[in-house]
């Protein structure tokens, strides 16, 4: 019979465990969503200089770390500040 | 030309490969709501307690769930902790127990999660739905939804409680966990008749008929920040400095008798590693007494930071038992 939660502490506890399985195709799909979502909202900051571009592109993904509840993935993305 | 604080001199016209974290929820994480008090709260503590650092969310998404965040340096505490001498544990433990005693002074007008808001074109913060791991194991999760039971915000302890009692109605009542109930535990007593002495249990709870709330304001106790899941591998460390607090996704406002339980630093993976936590839970509780004497806590605040927990929420948030 697995135990009840915690009572005291919100989350339960859980195992955490490693992988080595390729990355998957739907985890390199939210990659390049989400660059391209941080990209589209640093171009439109207020703070960034109208003389300034900003570009963000998706290098590589990797696995990072597994918890109770998250599977927590490492974007490498390349960053270019650049005069127009 | 100003520069902006996004760009250096040193970036013009360079092209640099930098890091962020890609979080993904797994399968049986309430979502929305799991996903949406993590960037919620994070904002809150960002805005409210600066001192709490935590990593900066960029972007996230719903469908498919998924949030963008500041890639933090450092070690994991759990890592780090043998290692610490005597003294940098005191030090460290005193860094913990500000952060407790900061959470605690943060009050809420009721019981729940944050959802982020966006009142006349103001981005902040609200009260929403709790996010708690006893309302998601063993199938509970399926109902974590309006139409099931009440999962929150609460504007009283007391109706947290009826809540609870709600969801469990429903989780031995309803055909879509049918599947899921453990009948182990139902060898002497039927469903149908547990789920009776549960309604019969709420009922008295709601008249105050019951002994539990006969004994204990549950309604005056002030409502705080709790991280919900604070210990040794969800804080990054930088030697005895904190770079960063990670997954508030179970933070919510909770009573203040809920606030501290200690905080697990090192894996619990062997007897010894048990002995470290025990220790330096018992002086990590000391050094706290001393942090929020000094910074003016009340008697009361003091005797329900270092009770055992209110006992109503203790019977209600641990699983059902028909025995």
């Amino acid at each position: 019979m697995d135990s009840a939660p915690n009572i005291r502490k919100n989350a339960p506890t859980t195992p955490r465990s490693s992988t080595t399985s390729p990355i998957p195709a739907d985890i390199l799909q939210n990659a390049k969503l989400a660059i391209e979502r941080v990209s589209s909202a640093k171009c439109g900051a207020s703070g960034v200089d109208n003389d300034l571009k900003e570009e963000l592109e998706l290098v590589d993904v990797d696995f990072l770390a597994e918890g109770g509840y998250n599977v927590v993935w490492l974007i490498k993305y390349r960053h270019k500040v650049y005069i127009i | 030309m100003q520069l902006s604080t996004q760009a250096t001199t040193d970036e013009l016209g360079l092209t640099m490969v930098k890091r962020l974290v890609l979080r993904v929820p797994k399968e049986d994480a309430l979502l929305p709501h799991q996903l949406l008090n993590e960037v919620a709260f994070r904002g809150f503590v960002t805005k409210n307690l600066p001192s709490i650092l935590v990593p900066k969310v960029h972007a996230y998404n719903l469908t498919p769930p998924w949030i963008v965040e500041d890639f933090i340096e450092g070690t994991l505490l759990s890592t780090l902790w043998p290692r610490y001498s005597e003294h940098e544990k005191e030090a460290v433990c005193r860094k913990f127990a500000k952060m407790v005693a900061m959470l605690g002074e943060t009050t809420f007008g009721g019981i729940g999660g944050l959802v982020p808001s966006n009142k006349n074109g103001r981005q902040g913060t609200e009260l929403g739905p709790t996010v708690e791991g006893c309302k998601l194991f063993k199938g509970r999760g399926k109902l974590h939804a309006p139409e099931f039971y009440n999962i929150g915000p609460y504007k009283s302890a007391k109706e947290y409680v009826l809540a609870y009692y709600d969801k469990e109605i429903a989780y031995y009542s309803h055909p879509v966990t049918a599947g899921d109930i453990d009948m182990d535990l139902f060898e002497k007593v039927q469903v149908a008749d547990f789920v009776e002495t549960l309604r019969r249990n709420r009922g008295n709870l709601q008249r105050g008929t019951d002994h539990l709330s006969a004994d204990n304001n549950t309604e005056e106790e002030p409502f705080v920040a709790v991280h919900g899941d604070f210990h040794g591998r969800n804080i990054l460390m930088n030697g005895t400095e904190v770079n960063a607090v990670l997954d508030w996704e179970f933070a919510g406002a909770y009573p203040l008798s809920e606030l501290f339980d200690g905080i697990d630093v090192v894996e619990m993976d062997s007897e010894e590693m048990e002995e470290e936590n025990d220790k330096w839970n018992a002086r990590l509780r000391m050094i706290l007494k001393e942090v929020v004497e000094e910074r003016g806590w009340g008697e009361r605040e003091k005797r329900l930071l270092f009770s055992d927990g209110n006992p109503v929420l203790q019977t209600v948030r641990i699983e059902m038992f028909p025995y």
